[in-house]
């Protein structure tokens, strides 16, 4: 997948990711990894300033804990903003990728 | 670069990157330590050994990073100094009306020349602080408008020197008045003398001073701040 496409759309992906239940960094890249099928291998160090951006955005919110391990654990969850902010995402992401399906298939009749 | 060894040395480049903002580098520093020991955790086997160092290639370069969270800080810097000037100004509004009260609650003696030096001034005085006022006032709705930047390349730098200017102009506005106010209180200090009663005219002109000359100071730090991170991205 191409780095810049899914630069450009990272927010919506880790909204995404963090829509199933609070989690940690690392937690949000494994689900991201796990949800696309392995498809979106982000650089790992640029979820954490994305999280950082959202959190100053109002739409995550986080605080530290413990982890099994000991380690003190940044934990990230979604806000009611975070929340609209998905759903309004995954609309304008719906109309588009319908827009796009559109014009690729006839695209494609056209050439048949 | 060379890529460090250990998470340790990683850790280090990284903090030193984020030496800009030392909570938040040390904040970053735990998260990251968190992700890269839970990272080498997961290698188990044959897969162990030189898992540190895939683990930080992964990971991603230091100052890259480091660069994301610059941008961010920078812009909300730059939001803070549109709130920051606003109430400064705000408070210097109340220190020097508090003052005029004060005049005319312990009926300081003014004599009629520093009472015609003072109407002479008194237009230069209200038109600074009302020029403070409006700049304030447009920098930071400037400001509530900006975005927050998706990466690091900081393509509203514009707007943030459109925001940091109209920082700039209120404290300059707010430091002329500040200043004709400081001019005209030693003024009537030097007629009366000094007397209990001049303790609170002292203190308001003190408070201005050191109000404008901190908000002063602040927008100096983030226009270098800015610079710096004009020229990193």
């Amino acid at each position: 997948m191409e780095g810049e496409i899914l630069k450009g759309h990272l927010d919506m992906i880790v909204l995404a990711a963090l829509a199933a239940g609070p989690a940690h960094g690392y937690g949000v890249i494994q689900e991201i990894r796990r949800r696309s099928g392995g498809a979106f291998d982000l650089p790992e160090g640029t979820i954490y300033p994305a999280l950082h951006r959202l959190e100053k955005a109002g739409l995550l919110s986080s605080r530290w804990t413990n982890g099994d391990s000991g380690r003190k654990r940044r934990v990230y969850s979604l806000t009611r903003r975070g929340d609209r902010a998905l759903i309004e995402q995954r609309a304008v992401w719906d109309r588009f990728a319908d827009a796009i399906r559109g014009l690729l298939g006839s695209a494609g009749h056209a050439t048949a | 670069m060379p890529q460090p060894d250990s998470i340790a040395e990683y850790l280090d480049e990284l903090s030193r990157e984020l030496a800009f903002d030392p909570a938040l580098s040390r904040r970053v520093r735990h998260e990251v330590h968190d992700h890269l020991c839970e990272t080498v955790d997961g290698e188990t086997g044959e897969a162990a050994a030189g898992a540190e160092q895939r683990a930080i290639a992964r990971f991603g370069c230091p100052r890259e990073i480091a660069a994301q969270y610059k941008a961010l800080a920078i812009h909300t810097r730059i939001r803070q100094a549109g709130v920051i000037v606003i109430l400064a100004v705000a408070a210097i509004f109340f220190a020097m009306e508090g003052r005029v009260v004060w005049y005319a609650f312990v009926k300081w003696p003014v004599s009629p020349e520093l009472q015609a030096l003072g109407a002479a001034l008194l237009p230069v005085d209200r038109y600074a602080f009302l020029t403070a006022a409006v700049f304030a006032i447009g920098g930071w709705l400037y400001g509530l408008r900006l975005s927050i930047p998706a990466d690091h390349r900081l393509t509203s730098r514009r707007r943030l020197r459109r925001c940091q200017f109209l920082a700039a102009a209120a404290t300059i506005a707010v430091a002329v008045s500040v200043a004709l106010e400081a001019f005209l209180t030693s003024l009537r200090l030097l007629e009366t003398g000094f007397s209990s009663s001049a303790i609170l005219p002292i203190a308001s002109v003190v408070l201005e001073l050191g109000l404008a000359a901190a908000v002063a100071v602040y927008l100096r730090n983030t226009g270098r701040r800015l610079d710096r991170c004009t020229a990193d991205s």
